[in-house]
């Protein structure tokens, strides 16, 4: 959350490019990193990213604050717009055939190639798992959402997010122990 | 390592800055395009919204309409069956005796009737009582009671030759 969030969320609202330019700044490398990892390419990462921002920008007259952070609101809308993109289309590469050489297509600026395997592991693991799961937790370790962020942004309960918190680590375990 | 350990390196993903720098100016130059869009599309909304509520409130009060109509025809489906119950012949005696009241006055004010009795005394018990007790054979208990009280004080008073029907009723008013 960045600091005096909700006056910058009112002046966006308002319709305040600028004050929209600092709410960008801040979310638009948390919202690319989750659609990346949930559709696997560069490109379409990128143009989801963009697709998100200007829905949001678009309807940002519409936001209310409901005491969910801002933030929840626009992971829901980058959720929404992956599953539009993928309803019928599944993603054209699959991370199986990532190889190192595509980490910078990836996005993925690490220069320790020990990490850069370590990633692609993790990436080819969840892709394992349920969509919920997957976006459960990114949200909740790699973007580090609290649970009730997570729950607002996901539209389910923070009992159930829990739940499936707990049964998402245990199906990743499994995958990592198949994958080595 | 932790599986959330490993989850966390995906931390490291960045988008190109490249990237970022173009997107961001694109979506904040449509600002002046773009923004007036949600406002349009918002009071579209409400419109929307609007005809759907007045929408819901004319069916509701149409469904309270066809409620009431319903209920006044089943009302008068019911009429019959509560109509039912109540007694028509204690109805008619009723009016029928209500009638007889009408021609015992009628009889008082009978110039014919008045003549009879001046001319014969004795005629006067008898054809008084004749009329009466004809009368009190088609009405009810309460008539023939009456009629009877009449007849009994023409009968108990002979040699009154002027006693009327206003002073029987003056009697019965005591």
């Amino acid at each position: 959350m960045i600091d005096g969030e909700i006056k910058i969320i009112e002046n966006a609202v308002r319709g305040k490019a600028s004050a929209f330019g600092l709410l960008y700044d801040h979310y638009q490398p948390k919202i690319y990193r989750f659609v990346l990892i949930k559709v696997g390419r560069r490109e379409d990462a990128e143009d989801l990213t963009h697709q998100v921002f200007i829905n949001a920008w678009q309807n940002i007259s519409n936001y209310k604050d409901l005491g969910f952070p801002f933030s929840s609101w626009l992971y829901r809308i980058a959720r929404n717009q992956v599953i539009d993109r993928y309803r019928t289309k599944k993603p054209e590469i699959s991370l199986d055939e990532v190889n190192e050489e595509s980490f910078a297509a990836l996005g993925i600026n690490e220069e320790n190639i020990d990490d850069k395997i370590q990633i692609e592991l993790v990436m080819k693991a969840l892709k394992e798992l349920k969509e919920d799961y997957q976006d459960i937790l990114v949200m909740r370790f790699v973007e580090d959402l609290s649970v009730r962020e997570t729950a607002v942004a996901v539209g389910k309960s923070e009992g159930a997010v829990k739940l499936m918190q707990h049964r998402a680590i245990k199906e990743l375990k499994k995958v990592f122990d198949t994958l080595d | 390592m932790e599986t959330t350990e490993l989850l966390k390196k995906l931390k490291n993903i960045k988008p190109d800055t490249d990237y970022s720098r173009k997107s961001r100016m694109v979506i904040l130059s449509n600002d002046l395009k773009e923004s007036r869009l949600p406002v349009l599309s918002f009071s579209f909304r409400q419109i929307a919204t609007g005809v759907l509520h007045s929408g819901w409130s004319m069916a509701l009060t149409a469904v309270f309409l066809l409620l009431a109509i319903g209920s006044f025809s089943i009302l008068k489906i019911l009429t019959p069956a509560t109509t039912a119950v109540v007694d028509i012949t204690g109805l008619r005696a009723e009016a029928q005796a209500i009638d007889a009241r009408i021609e015992l006055t009628n009889i008082v004010y009978n110039p014919s009737a008045d003549i009879e009795n001046k001319t014969s005394t004795s005629s006067i018990t008898t054809p008084n009582a004749e009329p009466q007790k004809a009368t009190a054979r088609r009405t009810d208990d309460e008539a023939q009671q009456n009629a009877a009280d009449v007849a009994g004080s023409a009968k108990s008073a002979p040699e009154q030759p002027a006693f009327g029907i206003d002073s029987a009723l003056d009697i019965l008013s005591r």
